[in-house]
This record gives C-alpha cells, sequence and structure tokens, in this order.
C-alpha cells in the first residue's frame, strides 16, 4: 500500500479490529430531490459491505460520500479517526489515490490509454517509475486474467475484460478500502460472477475493506453485510459483522 | 416519416434538448455567423480598394484636351500643404462656362469661398487652426460631402481662386470628374504574391474557425442520436436530424452575420488598415459573392455535420466511431512537396513559368502557395499525431501521459486549430519577406547627400511649378525663427531644377516656424523637413511598410479567429469529456495533472506548427528571392516575433480556458442514480 499522512505506518490487521469508516447523519439533496436523509453507517476494516436498495434510494451518493469524492450538505464522514470534510482537496485526492479504489459500471477507465496505462496510473501518480509501475500493472493484469489485452485501449476491450481491468486497477495500489458502484451492472452474468470472485479474491488476499453497491441479490451474496437503503435512510439495521 | 418532417423532429428535437442543446446551438450559431461575418469582410476588401480608387480617381478628373479646347472647363490648382506633419490635400478651382464640379460639393467656390471636409473644418477652428488658415483664404461655404473624400477623416479643401489670380496660374483645365475604368495592369510577382497571402491568409483559419464550431459537443449530440435509433430511426435519418440542428443553427447564424458585418465595418472605419483610413459603406461585397456566403453556410454547416458523421456508426445500443488515425502515407505532406516543387521550377525557370501570359502565372503561383498552405494546414495534425504516439510510448509524467494519449486518439480537433496557426506563421513570414525586400531599397537613398548633411532642423522649399521663385523665398529670412535662406537649382530629391525653384532654408526648428513658412509660400512652393522628404519619396518603404501593415492587421485578425477557435475546442473537449475527468479526479488523479495534460493536448501540436509554418515560410521566402534575383532576406525577426506572440495567445487561451477543468471533472457525473 503506498502510505499517506493518514497512519500509513499503521498496521492493516490492527486498523481493521476497529471501524474504518464512520459515517453519521448524512444528507444531501441535488436540487429537489433528496438523495441521503440521514444516513448513519459503520464500515470495519476488512468488511465486505453491499449497499442495495432501488434505484434513485441513494446508494451511489452515500458510495461518493464515503470515499470523500461528494461532501455531504449534513452529517459527517470518519475516516480512520479523521473527518473527511476537513481534509484539503490535495489530501482528499492524495486519499483517493492512495488508500481508495474505485469501481464503476461504465466509463471508469480512461478511453485513451492502454489496459498498462489505466492500471499504473495511480502508481504513477504516487511516483513510482514508469518501468515499476508497468510490471506491477502487467501482474495485476495478469492476475485477473487479462494481460492479452494489456496494450489495448478500452474501446478496444470487451465490458468484462475492462471491467476486470478496472478492478485491477482499483486494486493495483493495495488499498485500505474498495469503493465499487455497481461493478457488475453491465455485465451479462456469467462475465459479473468473473469479476466479482476476481475482486472479492484479491481484496480477501489482501485485507481489503470493499463497500459495493448493487442491486443484484447474486452480487450481494458475496458480502459479509448487506445495508438496504431506500429513500436515503437505511431502510433495516445493519448486521454484525 | 418524410424527410420534411424528420426534419422538423431534427429542429424539434435540437430546440427542446434542454439547456445543453440549446447552449450548444447558440455557440455554433455565434460561431458560424463571425466566420461568416469575416468572409463577408475578406470578400469586401476588394470592392473597397477600388471604391475608394473610385473616389480618388473622380476628384482628380479629367484633363481637357488641349486642342480644340472645350469652353466648358474647371481650371484647378495644387496648392496642398502639411501641417504639423500631416499632408492637405487643397486644390485652387475657378469655372468656365458650364463648368464641371469636383465630387461631394453642390458647386464650385466662388471667390473668397472654401470647402473643406468636416475634419479640416474641425481643424480650422482649433486653436492651431489660425496658423494654417492663411494657407486656405475665405470663409467656409460648406462642407464636402463622403463622395468627395478618400476616408472619414480626410483633411482636404477646395478655395475659389482668386479674381486676381491670371488664369495662366490656374495650371490644369478640367474637363470633367467622374471615375473611368482604368485597364488593369499585370502584377507584378510580388502583387501576386501578396494577394495570395492575404486572401489565403484570411480565409483558411477562418473556413477552420467554421469547421471548429461546426463540430462543437459532437459526442453529446451523438450519444442522443443513440436513442433515436433505439425508438427506431435508421442510420440515414439519424444522419438527416443531425444535418437539421446544423442547419437551423447556421440559419440563425446567417441572420446575425450580417449585423455582425455591418457593426464590424463601422468599427473598422475607426481604424488606420492597410495604412489607410475607410468608409463603412466602402466594405461592401460583391451581391453575388454575399449571397453565396449568405447560402452557402448552412449548406456547408450541414455538410461538415454529415461529413463528420460518415465514421460514425449509430446503433441502439449506442455509439461507436470507426478508427481512424492519420494514414502513414497521407496525401497532405505529397501536396505541400508538389506544392513547393512547383514554387522552386517558378524560382529556377522565372521567364518561362512567370513569362506566360495572365493569368497563367497568377494560377501557378497562386495555385502551388494554395497547395503548399493546404499541405501545410493537413500535415500538422499528422506530424503532432506522430509526436503524441512517441511521446506517449516513452510518457515521462501522467500528465504528459494522459495529454499525449488522448492527442494519439483525437488528433483532429487540436490539429484543425493549429493548422490555421502553422498558415498564419508561414504567411506571415512571406509577406514580411516582401516587406524587408522592399525596405532594402530605402527611400533615404532619393534624398541626396549634401540635404542629410545639413542641420536637421532645416527646411527644404521647392516652387510647385518648378519655375524661379527666389523673390518669393528670400523674403523667408523676415520669418521668425528663420536664421538663414539659401536659394539654389539642386532639388532635395536629387538633381536640379530651375535656378531659384529651390531652397534650404536653416530655422530654429520650431513646428510654428514650419507653418508659418509653409504660410508665407503658400500656393507658390511645398515646405517640407528632410523627415517629410524621405517618407514622401521612399515609395519603397512606404509600399514596404503598407504590406507590413497589412500583414500585421491580417496577424491580429487571424490570431483573434485562432483564440476563438482553441477556446471552443479545449472548452467543448473538457466538457465532452466530462465524466472520464470525473473518474480521474475520484481514483486520485490532482487537478494540476488533469491541467497540464490539457497543456500538453495544445503545446504539443503547437511545436510541430510553429515548427513546420516557419520551415515553410523560410523556404518559399528563399525561392522567391532565387525567383526575383535578389540576395535573401529570411525574416526571422517576425517570425520569431509572430510565433512569440502565438504562444503568448496560446498560454493565454489555455489559462482562460483551464477553469472549465475544475468544473468538468466534478464528482456528481459519477452518479447512476
Amino acid at each position: 500500500m503506498i502510505e499517506t499522512e493518514i497512519g500509513g505506518n499503521e498496521e492493516r490487521t490492527s486498523s481493521s479490529k476497529g471501524s474504518l469508516l464512520i459515517a453519521s447523519d448524512l444528507h444531501k439533496r441535488f436540487g429537489r430531490s433528496t438523495a441521503l436523509a440521514g444516513l448513519s453507517v459503520e464500515v470495519r476494516g476488512g468488511e465486505l459491505v453491499a449497499v442495495l436498495g432501488p434505484s434513485g434510494s441513494g446508494k451511489s451518493t452515500l458510495l461518493l460520500c464515503l470515499a470523500g469524492i461528494i461532501p455531504p450538505d449534513r452529517g459527517e464522514v470518519v475516516y480512520r479517526g479523521r473527518t473527511l470534510a476537513s481534509l484539503s482537496d490535495a489530501t482528499l485526492t492524495r486519499l483517493r489515490r492512495d488508500e481508495f479504489g474505485f469501481v464503476f459500471q461504465f466509463g471508469q477507465l480512461v478511453p485513451e490509454l492502454t489496459a498498462v496505462d489505466n492500471v499504473s496510473l495511480p502508481l504513477r501518480l504516487a511516483g513510482l517509475r514508469r518501468r515499476d509501475a508497468a510490471t506491477r500493472a502487467r501482474e495485476w493484469l495478469a492476475r485477473l486474467d487479462v494481460d492479452e489485452v494489456a496494450d489495448q485501449r478500452a474501446g478496444e476491450m470487451s465490458g468484462g475484460q475492462a471491467q476486470r481491468v478496472a478492478v485491477a486497477r482499483a486494486l493495483v495500489t493495495g488499498p485500505r478500502v474498495v469503493f465499487a458502484d455497481e461493478p457488475t451492472g453491465s455485465l451479462d452474468s456469467l462475465n459479473g460472477d468473473l469479476v466479482m470472485n476476481l475482486m472479492v479474491g484479491a481484496a480477501r488476499e489482501q485485507g481489503t475493506t470493499v463497500v459495493l453497491v448493487t442491486h443484484e441479490a447474486r452480487v450481494a451474496a458475496y458480502a459479509d453485510r448487506e445495508l438496504v437503503v431506500r429513500d436515503g435512510m437505511l431502510a433495516e439495521p445493519s448486521g454484525s459483522p | 416519416m418524410t424527410t420534411i418532417r424528420l426534419f422538423g423532429l431534427g429542429v424539434r428535437l435540437a430546440l427542446t434538448g434542454g439547456r445543453a442543446s440549446i447552449t450548444r446551438m447558440v455557440l455554433m450559431a455565434l460561431g458560424l455567423a463571425v466566420g461568416v461575418a469575416l468572409l463577408l469582410g475578406a470578400f469586401s476588401v476588394g470592392p473597397a480598394v477600388g471604391a475608394r480608387r473610385d473616389r480618388d480617381v473622380a476628384r482628380g478628373g479629367q484633363t481637357a484636351p488641349t486642342a480644340g479646347a472645350s469652353r466648358d472647363v474647371t481650371y484647378r490648382w495644387d496648392a496642398s500643404t502639411r501641417f504639423e506633419g500631416v499632408s492637405i490635400p487643397v486644390i485652387v478651382l475657378r469655372g468656365v462656362g458650364d463648368a464641371p464640379v469636383p465630387p461631394g460639393i453642390p458647386r464650385l467656390p466662388r471667390p473668397g469661398e472654401v470647402f473643406v471636409s468636416p475634419a479640416l473644418a474641425d481643424l480650422l477652428a482649433s486653436r492651431d487652426g489660425s496658423l494654417l488658415a492663411p494657407r486656405l483664404p475665405g470663409s467656409v461655404a460648406g462642407t464636402i460631402g463622403e463622395d468627395g473624400l478618400l476616408f472619414p477623416d480626410e483633411l482636404y479643401g477646395y478655395v475659389g481662386a482668386p479674381a486676381a489670380l491670371p488664369i495662366e496660374r490656374l495650371g490644369i483645365a478640367q474637363a470633367s470628374f467622374s471615375a473611368v475604368d482604368r485597364p488593369s495592369e499585370d502584377m507584378s510577382f510580388s502583387a501576386l504574391l501578396v494577394l495570395c497571402v492575404f486572401a489565403l491568409g484570411l480565409l483558411l483559419p477562418t473556413g477552420l474557425f467554421i469547421v471548429t464550431t461546426t463540430r462543437l459537443s459532437a459526442s453529446t449530440r451523438e450519444t442522443r442520436f443513440a436513442a433515436v435509433r433505439l425508438a427506431g430511426a435508421t442510420q440515414s435519418q439519424v444522419r438527416l436530424l443531425a444535418a437539421a440542428e446544423s442547419a437551423l443553427a447556421a440559419l440563425v447564424a446567417c441572420l446575425l452575420a450580417w449585423p455582425l458585418f455591418l457593426a464590424g465595418r463601422i468599427v473598422v472605419s475607426r481604424f488606420t488598415i492597410f495604412g489607410y483610413r475607410w468608409f463603412p459603406g466602402d466594405f461592401s461585397p460583391p451581391a453575388p459573392v454575399a449571397a453565396v456566403l449568405l447560402v452557402g453556410a448552412p449548406l456547408f454547416a450541414v455538410g461538415v455535420t454529415m461529413l463528420g458523421m460518415r465514421r460514425l456508426v449509430v446503433s441502439p445500443l449506442g455509439i461507436a466511431r470507426r478508427a481512424r488515425r492519420p494514414r502513414r502515407a497521407s496525401l497532405w505532406p505529397a501536396m505541400l512537396g508538389v506544392g513547393f516543387l512547383v514554387l522552386v521550377a517558378a524560382a529556377r525557370y522565372p521567364d518561362t513559368v512567370l513569362g506566360q501570359p495572365s493569368p497563367i502565372p497568377g494560377l501557378i503561383v497562386g495555385g502551388a502557395l494554395a497547395m503548399v498552405l493546404a499541405g501545410l494546414a493537413g500535415t500538422v495534425p499528422w506530424l503532432g499525431w506522430l509526436g503524441a504516439r512517441a511521446l506517449a510510448t516513452w510518457g515521462p509524467t501522467p500528465s504528459v501521459l494522459l495529454g499525449s494519449r488522448r492527442l494519439e486518439s483525437e488528433p483532429t480537433s487540436a490539429g484543425r486549430v493549429v493548422a490555421g496557426i502553422t498558415v498564419l506563421l508561414a504567411l506571415v513570414g512571406m509577406a514580411q519577406a516582401l516587406a524587408l525586400s522592399a525596405l532594402a531599397s530605402d527611400g533615404s537613398s532619393f534624398v541626396p547627400r549634401w540635404a542629410t548633411a545639413l542641420p536637421p532642423s532645416t527646411v527644404f522649399v521647392s516652387s510647385n511649378t518648378g519655375r524661379d521663385r527666389t523673390e518669393a523665398f528670400e523674403t523667408l529670412a523676415h520669418v521668425p525663427g528663420v536664421h538663414s535662406v539659401m536659394v539654389m537649382a539642386k532639388a532635395p530629391t536629387g538633381g536640379h531644377g530651375h535656378p531659384g525653384s529651390h531652397a534650404a532654408v536653416l530655422t530654429d526648428g520650431a513646428p510654428a516656424t514650419l507653418e508659418r513658412i509653409r504660410n508665407e509660400v503658400a500656393w507658390v512652393g511645398v515646405a517640407q523637413t528632410l523627415d517629410e522628404l524621405r517618407t514622401q519619396y521612399g515609395s519603397a518603404s512606404s509600399e514596404a511598410i503598407r504590406t507590413s501593415r497589412m500583414m500585421n492587421f491580417v496577424t491580429v485578425l487571424v490570431l483573434l479567429v485562432t483564440a476563438g477557435s482553441l477556446l471552443l475546442s479545449t472548452v467543448d473537449g473538457m466538457m465532452e469529456r466530462r465524466r472520464p475527468m470525473a473518474v480521474l479526479s475520484a481514483i486520485g488523479v490532482p487537478l494540476a495533472v488533469m491541467r497540464r495534460s490539457v497543456f500538453v493536448q495544445i503545446a504539443l501540436p503547437l511545436a510541430a506548427a510553429l515548427v513546420l509554418g516557419a520551415a515553410a515560410s523560410l523556404g518559399v521566402v528563399a525561392l522567391f528571392f532565387r525567383a526575383v534575383n535578389e540576395p535573401t532576406l529570411f525574416p526571422v525577426g517576425p517570425l520569431v516575433l509572430t510565433s512569440g506572440a502565438i504562444t503568448a495567445m496560446v498560454v493565454l487561451v489555455t489559462a482562460v480556458a483551464l477553469p472549465w477543468a475544475r468544473i468538468a471533472r466534478r464528482p456528481e457525473l459519477l452518479r447512476n442514480e
């Protein structure tokens, strides 16, 4: 993992014992529509949490708030003891680069970059030399069984291949948390299962926490715990890990 | 669905497509309107020069034949003068019989009357006017109208000849004042080159600007068409819908273009262009050309849209673009090479190529230049693509990697803009070389050494008829501020005249002294300083300065057009890529890296444009000097200056565009719900 100023030297085992992410009373509105209406949630280190709910329930907004990508209107998100809202834009950017990984449903890869370029980009931003970053990226592509498209651009890959490349990019820096927003939403069940198996397998192997937004029960079944969001609030209490 | 109904649907879709759709339409319409207005302006330059020349010819009049002279003539005597460094044509008139009247005045001035231009009237009424008034004796009977003036602020005056002035002193008898067709003169190689340079310099970047505006927000628009396909439209119906949107924008543009052009020529009339001032009405494009432009613009916009969609596969599930990379064996470098070869042939065998009857040399030189410039415009994106590919493989930093990969995958948007820059730089070099060539024969050589050796405060007075004016010149010794007067036969412009037809007057150098001398010799002689002599007789220098000014004007105009294109395409490019930029932001790519990547996307093709433009310019210049058999003068200074101005413009435009990067990467775009 690439260390940041947020407790970079902390042992992963110790962090996984307590709550890694705590969101309290999150409110968020977009124009007249309410996305989050006082939602609170805790995510522990190393667990795999699935966020379920119908379309427009606020799942993606919750994920983006937890990742510090969009700030809540009210409430706070605390990551490893620090409130995300108190961090500068530069610190948040470094945090997302070094400690978080992201997998989205669409448009997750930079279209004009090759698979190797896409996967090595976070490493290069973290200061790794081009050759070292490319080597590590190729290792991850091989691990996710997409090394044959290493030098192809996003538009030249199938949906399943592109999604696996996105998973490789999310995991290549050894992040503490991976945020996945409908990672199998654009895939058929076969490719969806393949991506989930690879992502969950790699995350478990690294002890990475995964927050997964989905509306598919089949995908949610990979998780340790399920949260159901409805109208911007948790519909039922979260189960214990 | 019929074509018309489909067209109507396209228009309705464009108008009801929300704020983004309307904004895109407005931008496209504005861009096209500016482009069409500029083209109208470009095609008005010829008529403007013609209109001005016609007025000049008309007020010069036609001389009455000496044999069997008509009794209905107007005698004119040129009593032109200078005041505070500005030339003031003053014409003394007397009519005989049914005398012709110069344009701009209702009748000939009677003795003791003057007609003056509005600007001259203001000058006479000003505090300094009293120093000038003795040269325009009489009361102001009226002002000269626009048809009797060359430009709005011209200082010009008609004076009624005093009754005491004998008719034999009133030099030329005019039979009429009207414009006549002058036979067209064969153009020199230099003039031909200047004309081609000017026309191509203005038209090419404007054309590129129009293409840029029609491609605005192309991918957003294309994504919308996928939804239309899903609703059951065929591929060709989708093309028609796209064409309807472009045509609507172009129609609005044409409605805006004419008022924009009219407003533009009012602005232009307030500035000096090509060393001259103009009336707004001088800039009137020929009616057929204006009609073609106003009708052609929508057709052009539709054509560009259809052409842009030819590689687009719009399916109900989305859009895909058939891969298009600049070919290795591109046609553009070949065109560039052929153009150069023709110019080499013209330079090596000037008698054979340029000695052909008109208009063959014009077609050869103009055609070759057009090929060179079009070749340059097409080669630059290709070179930029090659450079981007090499840089992407090397990829020293994330920003360079992002920028160069983007450029490699989509070289045309930036390419269109820098193509204009390449052409501009090439043209600047060529035009400035012509100016340098003319300046090499500087006007100072017309002024003899004995004159330049006298103190700078010396005023040279010459008889305006070439007759002996010793008596009149010797009275100048009594003018306050005059130290001494030397009456001579030597002309300050070289050669000798009648004894007593010239004088060198040593003065205290005060401007008032000069004007007092002019008052004293008004209607008898012309008084000028050494600097004024140099300017007046240095016609080559004047021409050079005019060419140089003309190119400066074109440069500024093209830079503005290019800056507009660059700003539009940069901002549009960022807004079109909002989702990838939001993803980059989410995965931790700092804003600074994104900004630098945008800069790389501009800087790389710009560097290619500057190098290629300068090289082509120097190549054509070398060939030109070889063709005219003169020592080669490379316009290094103007090229460096223009390159600097272009770079500054690009940096400025990029700086203005970069704040959009922050907007474009807004994370809200990542929400799926």
